[in-house]
This record gives structure tokens, C-alpha cells and sequence, in this order.
């Protein structure tokens, strides 16, 4: 996935689509990590997972800095957050639509026991 | 799959998408009352739409490859939309699933349909005891609907009227009448 021409939100949703990104992304969740120790649990090369980062780094979803010619890794949550802010839209507007339903299938149980009295 | 500190949406394991939706809720009527609810128009219209907001009407045809079109209004006229979509299952009374690919004729400005990757609802309705249904309802593909939507020039847009609606309604259900 070309992800240099997406806007930034866009970008973290193609990051997203991947797997092994999402793991290294939950793997960053617990502490920031030198590339050495992102890659070593991926039963493929260190090319590979050097490719991950760069697009997880250029979707914003990540950053680095050099510690002692360590490149260590870690998560920006803000980045993160903007995401899932967005597809919690998404769950407040199915939330209120079951909201809704319930309430609606509650007026019919009172309208039944209305009509029969019993 | 553990999830992600700091907000990090759940993925569905079940569609392998990392951004779904997933909400469930118990309501106190059988499966075959609630799915009517969900498939009949007279019945729909009657409830669709959170809390501040109305349908006027809804057509829908509800068998695999028939289209449902549901209109939906902010009672303070800050919104109007129809959703359209096309089912993909519909098994009475446990099973209704439907592709939505237009959200927002009410900004057609904003929106092209035609360059939307539809996204999938799936509504799952399970029987629990005391007579009451266990309704389950995923909202899933916006991974694929955004970045589709971004390369050809915004679909945020679209959707993103309608969330920022929705978002600034009360949470709790108005009474409808």
C-alpha cells in the first residue's frame, strides 16, 4: 500500500491493515524498544520488519529517536488515538440506534399489555 | 488478541478488522419481534435514529441482493441523510446483514458514492431467557472505505457529517411516540 499521498488519518488506517504492524504497534504499547527487539518475534527478515516501521513511522503511528546508535522505537498515542476516535463515532451512532430500538420494542410490550388487560 | 493501551481499537477477531464496531444490546422482545422491527419500513421509521434524530420513511426490501434505503433527519435540522445499502443476509429471525454504500445525501458536496468502498453492518439476534433478545451488531470494512475514499479525494467527508451529528446529540434515548 502506497500510503505517502494519504492524509494523515488515512494513512494510520492503511498502517492499521497489517498484522505484523498491529503487532509491533501493540508490542510499542507496552514500552518504547529498540528495532533489534521489535523484530526479533517475526518469523521474517529484519528487511521486512525495517519496512513495516518505515511505513507505521511515516503514517505518524510511530516515531524513533537514536540512543547510542540504538534506533529505539515508540508509539504515538496521539496518532493512535485520532483513529479510534473516529470509528468510536461510529459506536456511539450504533449504541444510540439500539438505544433506540429497545426503547421502541419496550413502548410495544406496553401498548400489548395495555390492550389486554390481564 | 490483548488489546492496544491508549485507545487502540479492538480488532474483530471474527473479520480480522482492526477498526470495526461491535455493540451489543439486550432488549426485551423475542428475535422475530426485534427482527421485524429491524426489516419492516412502518416499523423501522418508527425508531431508526439515536437519540435527537427521526426517520420520515424507509424502503426496503429485505432479502439477499434486495436494497434498503433508510432516511434520517436531526430533529434540529442540523442533519439530513438517507442510508442505502444492499442485504446480504437475511435469515429471520437470528441473521441480517447489509452493505452500506452511501451514508450522506444530505452533503452531496462532500460525497460520491460511486467512489465509496461500501463498509458491512452484520446484526446477529440471539434468544436469551425471560423472552428477550441479545442483538449484536458489527460495523465493519471502514479500513478499506477510508483509504479508498482518500485516494480518490475524501470520503471522510461523508460520514464524517453524520458522526459529528450524532456526536453532539444527548446520549440517552429521547421518548418517541
Amino acid at each position: 500500500m502506497e500510503t505517502e499521498s494519504l492524509d494523515p488519518l488515512s494513512a494510520a488506517f492503511a498502517a492499521l491493515a497489517d498484522p505484523t504492524r498491529r503487532a509491533i504497534l501493540e508490542r510499542l504499547a507496552r514500552g518504547e524498544a529498540p528495532v533489534g527487539d521489535l523484530a526479533a518475534p517475526f518469523p521474517i527478515t529484519p528487511q521486512a520488519v525495517s519496512r513495516h516501521i518505515k511505513v507505521l513511522e511515516k503514517s505518524g503511528l510511530i516515531s524513533r529517536r537514536t540512543d547510542k546508535q540504538r534506533r529505539i522505537i515508540r508509539l504515538n498515542p496521539q496518532a493512535l488515538k485520532r483513529t479510534s476516535d473516529w470509528v468510536n463515532r461510529y459506536r456511539a451512532f450504533w449504541e444510540g440506534q439500539l438505544d433506540s430500538l429497545g426503547a421502541f420494542l419496550e413502548t410495544q410490550n406496553k401498548e400489548a399489555s395495555d390492550g389486554e388487560p390481564r | 488478541m490483548a488489546s492496544l493501551a491508549d485507545g487502540m481499537p479492538a480488532t474483530d477477531t471474527a473479520t480480522g478488522d482492526p477498526l470495526s464496531v461491535r455493540v451489543r444490546k439486550t432488549v426485551n422482545a423475542s428475535p422475530e419481534r426485534a427482527f421485524a422491527a429491524l426489516t419492516e419500513p412502518d416499523l423501522v421509521v418508527a425508531w431508526w435514529g439515536p437519540a435527537g434524530f427521526a426517520s420520515d420513511w424507509a424502503d426496503i426490501d429485505p432479502r439477499p441482493g434486495g436494497t434498503l434505503r433508510i432516511h434520517m433527519a436531526a430533529t434540529d435540522g442540523s442533519y439530513e441523510g438517507v442510508l442505502r445499502g444492499t442485504y446480504l443476509t437475511v435469515e429471520p429471525p437470528t441473521r441480517l446483514s447489509f452493505r452500506i454504500a452511501d451514508h450522506c445525501n444530505g452533503a452531496p458536496e462532500l460525497f460520491d458514492a460511486a467512489k465509496m468502498a461500501p463498509t458491512l453492518v452484520e446484526i446477529v439476534l440471539r434468544p436469551i431467557d425471560g423472552g428477550r433478545t441479545e442483538i449484536t451488531l458489527t460495523h465493519s470494512g471502514f479500513q478499506d472505505a477510508v483509504v479508498a475514499g482518500a485516494h480518490e479525494g475524501g470520503w471522510s467527508g461523508a460520514f464524517e457529517k453524520l458522526a459529528q451529528a450524532v456526536a453532539t446529540r444527548p446520549s440517552s434515548p429521547s421518548p418517541r411516540t
